[in-house]
């Protein structure tokens, strides 16, 4: 491990599967930790203790990641997402900032995090036309 | 203190004055009465040092320094032996003991010959991780079809008989790491030491000691002198990466050590003269660092002289299909496949996929991809399911303009291009001529 993180925002209802798996597919390519920041629709950051769906976010995550053998480490609080980003950025080795599909769409949110985030922004759009995964394919 | 001792002794008394001598001086030390007791201590934890008696309850002490030299080969052994036992002095040397005592012992003799040990071995592990760095793979390849990556070699040929610092800069993942051996290796100090460190990995106090060594008790548990990083790669190339991690006190100490070519080891008195070539890189924007008062301006300037900068992988993906077959060649007899190349789907997919995480992101893909092949041929499957599901898109926010900007720019280009006719410029546009002349004026 290096030591550096890669920071994935997303809302906390979103389809987990879809940038979840994604972003720990890059931690684990990097070999770096992963930090993960859910937050509600209206742009508060999320309690931990709010919800009975929340420990089932959170164990879900984290049993992912143990799988993978990615360090991670989930946020929540009661700042908005844009201070606690900028908080997390400040203090911790962020290396990428991935935000998820929905928040990728959520323009407002985007150039928000553009603007403050000193490290890149890795954006994630579901692919249009799902690749063919034929086998025997052509060799190159 | 991290030299640990054990005390193999079945009389109380006397392991007892060891134990009490030796923790006075500051090393960690357990004691036992009995050889199978101290083997199972030494087979379950570490130990640099065992003072074993020979006769002993369980096991005796030759038996107990034959086995430990099979469990746990670094921990050195100190055999006490009868009064005029000469044989079993001479047995224990050849079993491999470091040294011998004969009974009755002085405990000043006794903490000699550990002393002695503790510096041998400390010597020793410098000496390994030495071999280590100068064993280095030395056969570089790098890959660049591209025009940019062959213009960073370019660059790269250009201050092949120069000594001046680089600094190599570019996200992470990109191959700052490669092209640093690759300066420190074409040019004249190639036969030299090069020596990198990882500016980010260590505390500050951590960092200093292992950049400029440190004196004989300069901090608890300094039991000896340590050369620093800096000293052993005199003559070479020392690589500095995530510079801007820096402390603010190492930013200075550097700085000096830079333009002085000496240092003052930590807690030392006397300066050490060394003749380094410095690289050092980052991913981070300097010049905001600089901005913000957490980096020297002045060292920025001596780290500077030559500045790489090296593209990322998505700017330069005429490299994508050769580094793939690259990473395939280097990772297949590792996992002993004999994979001969990739099917047109997969290859598709690694050509149209962004690597946020660059080069090192593309390697783990291969090598994944290397593991997980059946066939012939890496195809589809065998790739991240991730890169097939996902568009993926790195912005840089530094290159992120406001929408103002690109707004005017993009108005004074329609009013270049029409010829500084601003009313026919306002119509197409879809503005009126004051918001035009607005923007014009907001330059």
């Amino acid at each position: 491990m290096s030591g550096k993180e890669i920071l994935y925002v997303s809302y906390k209802d979103e389809p987990l599967e879809d940038g979840v798996s994604y972003a720990i597919y890059l931690a684990g390519a990097l070999h770096e930790g992963l930090r993960v920041v859910l937050m509600n629709r209206d742009g508060a950051g999320w309690m931990s203790s709010e919800g009975a769906g929340t420990a089932k976010v959170q164990s879900y995550i984290f049993e992912r990641c143990r799988k993978e053998g990615v360090k991670v480490t989930v946020h929540s609080g009661l700042l908005s997402t844009t201070s606690i980003v900028r908080n997390i950025i400040s203090r911790e080795k962020i290396d990428l900032v991935l935000l998820s599909p929905l928040v990728t769409h959520t323009r407002k949110v985007l150039n928000k995090l553009l603007k403050l985030s000193p490290r890149p922004v890795v954006t994630m759009a579901k692919a249009s036309i799902q690749n063919k995964t034929a086998e025997g394919g052509k060799v190159s | 203190m991290d030299y640990r001792v054990l005390v193999a002794e079945d009389e109380e008394i006397a392991r007892k004055h060891i134990i009490d001598t030796l923790e006075a001086e500051g090393y960690e030390v357990e004691g036992t009465g009995n050889g199978l007791d101290a083997l199972k201590r030494i087979e379950s934890d570490e130990f640099d040092l065992l003072i074993a008696d020979i006769k002993m309850p369980g096991m005796d002490g030759l038996e107990l320094l034959s086995r430990v030299k099979q469990v746990s080969p670094g921990t050195d052994v100190i055999v006490v032996t009868g009064f005029g036992s000469i044989s079993s002095a001479v047995t224990a040397m050849k079993k491999g003991a470091y040294d011998y005592l004969p009974k009755p012992f002085d405990l000043d003799e006794l903490l000699l010959k550990i002393n002695k040990a503790r510096d041998r071995s400390s010597l020793e592990k410098e000496n390994r991780a030495l071999k280590a760095y100068l064993n280095m793979e030395k056969d570089i390849t790098v890959i660049a079809e591209s025009a940019s990556m062959k213009k960073v070699l370019e660059m790269v040929q250009d201050i092949q008989d120069s000594d001046c610092t680089v600094l190599l800069t570019g996200e992470s993942g990109v191959g700052k790491n490669l092209i640093s051996k690759v300066v420190h290796y074409s040019s004249g100090r190639r036969d030299r030491p090069f020596l990198s460190l990882n500016c980010a990995t260590f505390t500050e106090d951590l960092l200093a000691s292992e950049l400029f060594g440190h004196e004989k008790g300069a901090f608890t548990g300094a039991l000896a002198r340590k050369q620093g990083l800096m000293e052993i790669a005199d003559g070479g190339t020392l690589y500095l990466d995530e510079i801007a991690e820096l402390s603010p006190n190492l930013q200075a100490k550097l700085l000096n050590a830079i333009e002085d070519k000496e240092f003052y080891p930590v807690g030392g008195t006397k300066p050490v003269r060394v003749d380094v070539r410095f690289i050092a890189a980052t991913n981070q924007n300097i010049n905001r660092a600089i901005a913000s008062g957490s980096f020297r301006r002045d060292l920025y300037y001596r780290l500077n002289v030559m500045e790489i900068f090296i593209p990322i992988l998505r700017e330069r993906k005429s490299d994508i299909v050769p580094l793939c077959r690259y990473f395939l060649k280097k990772h297949s007899p590792g996992y002993r496949k004999d994979i001969k190349g990739f099917t047109k789907e997969a290859l598709d997919i690694l050509k149209g996929y962004s690597y946020p995480g660059n080069v090192r992101e593309l390697e783990n893909i291969i090598e994944r991809a290397v593991i997980l092949e059946k066939s012939s041929h890496i195809g589809p499957d065998s790739l991240p399911q991730s890169l097939k599901m996902f568009q993926i898109e790195t912005l840089r926010p530094d290159r992120v303009k406001p929408l103002g900007e690109i707004s005017r720019e993009y108005v004074v280009s329609v009013v270049e291009m029409l010829g500084g006719n601003k009313s026919e410029a306002s119509r197409l546009l879809g503005i009126s001529r004051t918001s035009l002349w607005r923007m014009l004026k907001e330059e």
